[in-house]
């Protein structure tokens, strides 16, 4: 009777410190994660172009904006507002940030049209945000700063693995990558005069792109041939449709575009008629438009080389052209009469 | 289901679980059916040929014991198994190499040859398990063991999941008592985690760093210089020990959790003093088989001195094949014999030139020098295990040291450093990270230290354990699960 009643101290003992181990580590957790936050908050708010993008977003008046772009950072680097704005008279915004994809653009579109009723949505498809890899730091990105709760929860179950859902309760390993981040910007703001956030969404850009390094490399390794786009429900492209009939119920006009690719890329790929037909099916679909500038620059030769600050983003000066040509087509086709 | 993934912490948790809820009589069942579920994640198909080969080896072994002396019947049934346990691996993981090697071959001396390639893809843990069913086969034979008559313990043997994919080669006479023996207890589940713990943190935070370098350099060699070539060589020596001990100490964990002892692989291999040494602290239970069912098999050192050189060459060119279909594992295989065969015709010269030289009489100073060429062998040989063609490995060895005067400007060095996928904060990462794994070394080697540390103050050991736990969340690299480089063999 000794022996068992000492068996089971022993066994209360380990159980008791084996408690105190994981209190101990959740303490910690705690603590460093309460630094970590602190740390990735201190980052936001040192010119993030997410966040500035939001910031500026929460500053319009109600019911003020005519024309919203959606869409990923080739949305964000290729539409102005302020081109347009000048062009059409009119009140527009970039929603476009860093590798958004689709399902992440429709939370946000549903968030901003509980204010906001623009007379057109243009959604910037970009088929590599398309695709079917798992990329859950766009959508915590924007799910931190949706102020709309109960949407913010909403796109973070639905974009987030049930695993990654638990992973970010961890702030100590969530946000353990803003440490070098946080690192640089204690040293100051540095704001880049080549690259930076203009205003109402878009992110401005002057480098020009040398094309030479793509060249060899496409010499190397031949032609590319483009994956299909998955359309099935739960894709991607499914929630560029959500997000279609999201502003059809609303009478809000929608215009598909895709913005151009640097000319040397584009030379490459092999089968881009297929991935502009899936998208060309979704337009007819839902019987809107669909501008494809990588199609009408292969005839037009609008944009080149240099008017690119990569091989996939335009620069400024690639912008004024793509953004003037776009908005000749609002104008010819009465969208803002 | 990588044990580097949440995925399996939770799938170990949960046999732990049911593990010791299960009375100890049937916990085979639960052990057979986790591991097939564990292999299944990976292919269900697959199951079926590890299945095929334990059927095959469990009815030989019976028939073996069956032939009451009929030595021609019992040479019989192990030939029979052996061949077909090494035409399965032949068919997997060789046939492509030497069709295509024919090829070439054949296209060299102009003759038409057109074998097609099997479009099959090489079944995970293939080699490991293989191996551990020929060493029981041959055990059986050589009456080392009784053979298994429970057919689920058999089969669990081959297929019990902490060592299913990349080892250790466990001995049928050392693992198979366990599952009638072995028992669970607190003490050694503690032990089981922090031995997990200990892998992940070689693996995540120090084996992982480093393959960002390594691969840079690796995968485009010729766009750098003997500063990259040198440092990625070096970092690739830590990067495969940390990564294959790391899968190791992570297999040894698992089974300790539920009571199970599993055969050290590693004995801190970079310390050997000789190549033969090193051999006998790396991939201890792989350099064991070949000694046991090649070398020994093959004469071993009890014949002409040609003829155990020659013994030797094979044994190595073996255990490079075994590692993979590619001309350059045969290469790093054939450069460890070679190694070993020049030590042992130069071993009195060497002995005459210590003397010579004075340094007989340091003999600490001697150790170092030992030790450190070792090391450099060993790294000279790993360029053609890691380079991705023999053309690629002949490239790094030749341009090692052009260029070396550059290591005199540590302005450009670091330079140089700093275009190899790390930051300067990752770089001391690494550095720290190796330090806290050779006082690790250190701790293991000296009893005296491992019961001081036992002996410090709680907090004090908990201090050291939370730390490992953070550096693992916070440093380790997560971006996408990296492959550990042993379960590719």
């Amino acid at each position: 009777m000794k022996l068992n009643l000492s068996m089971s101290n022993s066994r209360k003992n380990f159980l008791s410190k084996i408690v105190l181990f994981i209190l101990g580590f959740f303490i910690l957790e705690f603590i460093i994660g309460s630094i970590f936050t602190y740390m990735h908050n201190y980052n936001l708010n040192s010119g993030f172009h997410t966040k500035l993008m939001w910031d500026d977003l929460y500053n319009k008046e109600d019911y003020s904006l005519d024309l919203v772009f959606s869409g990923s950072s080739h949305a964000m680097e290729s539409f102005d507002p302020e081109i347009f704005d000048q062009a059409l008279n009119i009140e527009s915004f970039n929603l476009g940030t860093a590798a958004q994809k689709p399902q992440t653009g429709y939370y946000i579109l549903q968030h901003v049209l509980q204010t906001q009723q623009p007379k057109l949505v243009v959604f910037e498809v970009y088929w590599a945000v398309m695709g079917t890899d798992y990329y859950p730091k766009q959508a915590v990105e924007n799910m931190e700063l949706i102020q709309d709760k109960s949407i913010s929860k909403a796109l973070f179950k639905d974009a987030l693995s049930l695993k990654d859902q638990v992973l970010y309760q961890f702030k100590s390993y969530w946000y353990r990558g803003d440490i070098s981040t946080f690192l640089k910007n204690i040293q100051g703001p540095v704001k880049s005069p080549y690259r930076y956030y203009k205003e109402n969404g878009y992110v401005y850009s002057s480098t020009i792109f040398d094309s030479k390094d793509l060249k060899e490399h496409l010499a190397r390794t031949g032609p590319i041939v483009m994956d299909p786009l998955n359309t099935e429900e739960g894709s991607q492209a499914y929630y560029l449709e959500k997000s279609i009939q999201l502003c059809q119920e609303r009478n809000i006009e929608v215009l598909l575009v895709t913005s151009p690719l640097c000319p040397t890329y584009m030379q490459a790929v092999e089968n881009y008629k297929e991935t502009h037909e899936t998208i060309q099916n979704i337009a007819d679909k839902y019987q809107v438009e669909y501008l494809d500038y990588n199609i009408i620059n292969e005839k037009e030769q609008l944009i080149k080389d240099e008017n690119f600050r990569d091989r996939s983003h335009l620069n400024y000066s690639g912008v004024k052209i793509m953004n003037n040509h776009l908005i000749n087509y609002l104008i010819e086709n009465n969208y803002f009469t | 289901m990588l044990f580097n993934s949440i995925e399996y912490f939770v799938f170990l948790a949960l046999v732990m679980v049911l593990y010791i809820a299960f009375k100890p009589r049937l916990r085979w069942i639960l052990l057979l059916v986790a591991s097939y579920a564990f292999y299944a994640n990976w292919s269900i198909s697959y199951c079926f040929l590890l299945l095929g080969t334990t059927v095959v080896t469990y009815l030989s072994a019976l028939l073996i014991s069956k032939t009451h002396g009929d030595i021609r019947r019992k040479k019989l049934y192990l030939a029979f198994c052996i061949l077909a346990n090494v035409g399965v691996l032949f068919l997997f993981k060789y046939f492509n190499f030497f069709n295509q090697s024919l090829g070439t071959l054949f296209q060299w001396l102009d003759i038409p040859y057109q074998v097609p390639d099997f479009k099959l893809l090489l079944p995970i843990g293939i080699s490991y398990y293989i191996f551990q069913a020929i060493s029981y086969i041959v055990d059986v034979y050589r009456g080392k063991m009784e053979p298994e008559k429970h057919f689920g313990i058999f089969a669990l043997y081959l297929v019990f999941f902490p060592k299913l994919v990349a080892g250790p080669i466990e001995r049928g006479h050392k693992l198979i008592p366990q599952f009638y023996e072995a028992k669970f207890s607190i003490a050694k589940a503690v032990s089981g985690f922090k031995l997990i713990g200990w892998g992940l943190f070689k693996k995540v935070v120090i084996a992982d760093h480093l393959a960002i370098v390594v691969n840079t350099v690796y995968d485009n060699p010729q766009s750098f210089g003997s500063i990259p070539l040198l440092t990625a060589t070096v970092f690739y020596a830590f990067q495969i020990y940390c990564d294959f001990s790391a899968y190791t100490d992570m297999a040894m964990g698992s089974a300790r959790v539920m009571g199970f002892e599993l055969t050290q692989n590693f004995q801190r291999p970079y310390y050997a003093k000789s190549i033969k040494e090193f051999w006998s602290r790396w991939h201890i239970t792989l350099s064991s088989w070949l000694r046991d069912y090649v070398y020994i098999p093959l004469g071993g050192n009890r014949v002409r001195i040609s003829r155990y050189y020659i013994n030797i060459l094979l044994t190595f060119l073996v255990s490079g094949l075994w590692h993979g279909a590619n001309w350059t594992f045969v290469l790093w295989g054939g450069l460890h014999g070679t190694y070993q065969v020049v030590s042992h015709v130069t071993r009195n010269f060497r002995q005459k030139f210590t003397s010579f030289i004075g340094l007989s009489k340091f003999p600490r100073v001697h150790k170092l020098f030992k030790v450190a060429i070792t090391f450099s062998l060993v790294c000279f040989a790993w360029i053609f295990f890691r380079a991705n063609s023999i053309n690629d490995g002949i490239y790094i060895a030749t341009h090692l040291f052009s260029g070396i005067s550059g290591f005199a400007n540590p302005s450009y060095v670091i330079s140089q450093l700093l275009t190899l996928g790390l930051n300067k904060i990752e770089y001391m990462v690494v550095f720290f990270s190796l330090l806290i794994l050779e006082i690790v070394h250190l701790y293991q080697r000296n009893e005296e230290w491992k019961n001081r540390f036992a002996n410090w103050p709680l907090p004090l050991r908990w201090a050291f354990y939370y730390l490992i736990i953070f550096m693992i969340i916070i440093l380790g690299v997560y971006d996408s699960e990296t492959q550990f480089i042993y379960v590719q063999f």
